[in-house]
């Protein structure tokens, strides 16, 4: 059997980076160790450049468990492209922390690597071993500041839920496996397919992929496994938050999406409906929860819990069956929460930049600290605007197109349920423009108060602020250039 | 011998143990005297009168030691099945002997460095 | 029959233990429990000719795990009366509630339609009795006469590859965050483990 090493290469690049940068930890000495941060991104840009090189192919080794196609690769380079920003906003903030600098940056592009593996899984195994280094370096990263006590609560409370959810989900794939006798996902779809008849499942399978769904659950902090998100995202370094609502999250999602829609696909009957009614209570509980936050990274947190609400609308409406309607209704779902996974990255990642750069070395972050930010740093006060535009979904951002693909992905077949969704989902968005206009009003109407100090962001978070800004807008105005390369992306399933 | 034979020739050993195991204790307590007094029941240390009690706190290093133990076992746990299929394996087998043993090493090589991670970090160290 | 005794006797011991390690006030001989439900799980993984697996489950859970679940019990003291905080009773009564629904909504799914003659596999397709229809299983079995080691061997060489070198950087992982945990600011010489909990010029 012979393994193609050219289409490992964006994840053999990120091992070998994560290997040599924890050398170079070990072999630098006192301010020297800075240079990881370098090292780690010349890898991740070579990463990107072999992801370039694949651009178009459709590949697959290891007997089908790890495929290259217009999905993973799109996904590949999404998710690259937001470790480049999370080493960007966190030059500054490890250095001058000086704390664990070498095994921060050796973590953090350990779990890139499992995201990067992630959307090329097709086997159970794969997925949930990638899905596992995309967490367990996160538990450790979100403990990383020892002596503070919320840091270690953070970690402990973001432990102990998630490997409560492995364990849920991994008892679930055992029994699909037990069920189907393979873990490949084609493999248990067809099994599927061809045991079962609608309406009438086993009830076995039906519990194993709901356990399933329930561990995506805790991945993606939907209601009711949302309760760890707030305080781990408050106590966790900032940076990480970041990671944890970004690219955490959107590999949750890149998981579930392969598992429901490439293996479980025949049985969408039964879990559909749970997603959406998951969907529906998630954005609401988010939202509320924001409107009555003072810190801005709890309300960030909670407003990332809203949207992970948002995400999971279209997975409300999926079909289990084959006809060319269901077909087009999977479709278009699944091209929508990939729309919004791509916004959300850019959208999110610049709301925490921006809140790094405020809260560098004064360590502000109540919602107050940032009146009148505006008038004291223009460039993060309009950044900030920009990035909480978009999230509430207003016109000329990105936010509002991704918004616009989950309500045509919740309508292209009219059904009374997602109506219901999409109606929620306008109800929740006007509750969300509420907090974060009220956010907006401080940051450009109201007084700073007595003594603020202006904050002086780091020339590389400065730059990750203004192309994120950049980003969002132009493809705001110009949405073709991700509908267009999204509209390629099909459900390819594995081979 | 079938499977279940074999296990039956262990089952038949342990009821066959824990019988003899009885009996020994049984005979053991009919012929002996029995003298009960509070000094028996205290710990013995070396004939010196002990210190304190047996739950003390332990210190965090062996922490570290009983942790890297787990993960060297793991790593023997794999490497059972490799030693299982190595023998057989050639360069025109599926996987080659090569792919076998370079995947192998990597996989090694791997965990080196986190113990070799660990020893530059002082924690092996004990003083 | 007499697997059906050894699986009766196995999980009994397992059933047993496993409440005998919640309901333990003594923090130590709940981890010797714990042993107990181990080993009598690695007795069941035999009557599933499973002997791999087994030796496994001795070796890292039995031995390993365990040993260092003790470690941890002693260096947080177990004599401290402060970590037996007596549990209201209805936390109690509510814990038992969830695991009682939990427990019968899975042996609901799992039993339920399974007792008497019908296999796991496929009940509702194939009740010939040739309990061949699950997919996959039937040609899985028949292409590996020596099931267990030698099969996981192959398997792990050629289809999981990647997982298992991606395992061995989970290791790694696990290495260094317990290094991270247990790391003394009087064992590091270097300056970079300041307690700094807030970003400071």
């Amino acid at each position: 059997m012979a393994i193609d090493f050219g289409a490992l290469g964006p994840e053999i690049a990120l091992a070998v980076t994560a290997l040599v940068v924890l050398a170079a930890d070990l072999s630098l000495r006192g301010p020297a160790k800075q240079l990881v941060n370098p090292v780690a991104a010349a890898g991740t840009v070579v990463a990107i450049a072999l992801t370039l090189r694949l651009w178009g192919d459709e590949r697959s080794t290891f007997g089908g468990t790890f495929v290259i196609d217009s999905l993973a690769l799109t996904f590949k380079l999404l998710f690259l492209g937001t470790l480049l920003a999370v080493l960007g906003i966190s030059w500054r903030f490890f250095a001058e922390g000086r704390y664990f600098q070498g095994e921060y940056y050796f973590l953090i592009v350990t779990a890139f690597l499992g995201m990067v593996l992630m959307p090329s899984a097709r086997d159970l195994l794969t997925l949930f071993v990638a899905l596992e280094t995309v967490s367990i370096p996160a538990f450790v990263m979100v403990g990383l500041r020892k002596r503070d006590l919320y840091s270690s609560e953070a970690s402990l409370k973001f432990f102990l839920i998630g490997v409560l959810s492995v364990a849920i989900m991994l008892l679930g794939m055992s029994l699909v496996y037990g069920f189907t006798g393979t873990t490949s996902l084609t493999g248990i779809a067809e099994a599927i397919a061809a045991t079962q008849t609608p309406g009438s499942e086993t009830p076995l399978l039906l519990a194993a992929v709901l356990l399933i769904v329930v561990g995506f659950g805790f991945k993606v902090s939907a209601v009711p496994f949302h309760f760890w998100a707030p305080d781990t995202y408050a106590g966790a370094p900032m940076p990480v938050t970041a990671m944890l609502a970004v690219a955490s999250k959107a590999a949750g999602f890149v998981g579930l999406t392969l598992v429901a829609f490439a293996a479980f696909a025949p049985l969408a009957g039964a879990w559909a409906p749970v997603l959406g009614v998951v969907a529906l209570a998630t954005m609401t509980v988010g939202n509320l929860g924001a409107l009555q936050q003072r810190d801005v990274v709890r309300l960030l947190a909670y407003s990332s819990v809203a949207q992970a609400g948002y995400i999971l609308l279209p997975f409300g409406v999926a079909r289990g069956g084959t006809d060319a309607l269901s077909l087009a209704v999977n479709q278009t779902a699944f091209r929508a929460v990939l729309l919004y996974l791509v916004a959300y990255a850019v959208m999110n990642i610049g709301a925490f930049a921006v809140v790094i750069g405020v809260a560098r070395r004064s360590g502000l972050r109540a919602t107050a600290d940032y009146a009148g930010l505006g008038a004291r740093s223009p460039l993060l006060g309009g950044a900030m605007t920009v990035f909480l535009l978009s999230l509430g979904g207003a016109p000329l951002t990105v936010g509002l197109w991704a918004k616009f693909a989950i309500v045509e992905a919740l309508t292209v077949d009219v059904t009374a349920f997602g109506l219901v969704l999409a109606a929620g989902l306008v109800v929740n968005s006007v509750i969300a423009f509420f907090y974060y206009l009220r956010l907006i009003r401080g940051i450009w109407m109201e007084a700073p108060a007595e003594g603020a100090p202006v904050p002086q962001p780091g020339f590389n978070l400065s730059l990750v602020v203004v192309g994120l800004a950049a980003l969002t807008v132009v493809l705001g105005v110009l949405p073709a250039l991700v509908t267009d390369t999204t509209s390629v992306v099909t459900l390819a399933l594995g081979r | 011998m079938t499977l279940g034979g074999q296990y039956g020739t262990v089952a038949v050993m342990v009821v066959f143990g824990a019988v003899l195991y009885a009996i020994i204790m049984l005979l053991n307590r009919l012929m002996r005297p029995s003298v009960p007094s509070p000094l028996k029941l205290s710990t013995y240390e070396c004939g010196v009168d002990a210190v304190g009690s047996g739950w003390s706190q332990m210190n965090i290093r062996y922490y570290v030691f009983a942790f890297l133990f787990v993960i060297f076992d793991v790593e023997a746990i794999f490497l059972f099945p490799w030693a299982v299929i190595f023998g057989d394996l050639t360069s025109s087998t599926t996987p080659s002997a090569l792919y076998a043993l370079v995947a192998m090493f990597l996989f090694i090589a791997t965990l080196l460095e986190g113990l070799a991670y660990a020893w530059r970090k002082g924690v092996l160290r004990w003083e | 029959m007499g697997e059906t005794i050894a699986f009766l006797v196995f999980a009994g011991i397992a059933l047993g233990a496993a409440v005998a390690v919640v309901a333990m006030r003594n923090l130590v001989h709940a981890a010797l429990m714990l042993v107990i439900h181990l080993l009598a799980v690695a007795g069941l993984y035999l009557g599933l000719e499973s002997q791999f697996l087994a030796v496994i489950q001795v070796l890292v859970y039995a031995g390993a795990i365990v040993v260092l679940f003790l470690f941890v019990i002693m260096l947080l003291g177990v004599d401290r009366d402060d970590l037996l905080v007596a549990q209201g009773r209805r936390a109690v009564a509510g814990a038992v509630a969830v695991g009682l629904v939990l427990a019968g909504a899975l042996t609901f799914a799992f039993v339920g339609p399974y007792t008497g003659e019908a296999s796991v596999c496929g009940s509702d397709v194939a009740p010939t009795g040739t309990e061949q229809s699950c997919a996959g299983i039937a040609p899985v079995l028949d292409a590996d006469d020596d099931a267990g080691v030698a099969f996981l061997g192959r398997r792990l060489f050629t289809r999981y590859t990647l997982a298992f070198e991606l395992s061995a950087v989970l290791l790694t992982v696990a290495t260094i965050g317990a290094v991270v945990l247990a790391r003394r600011r009087d064992l590091s010489p270097e300056d970079e483990d300041l307690p700094t909990g807030e970003v400071t010029a």
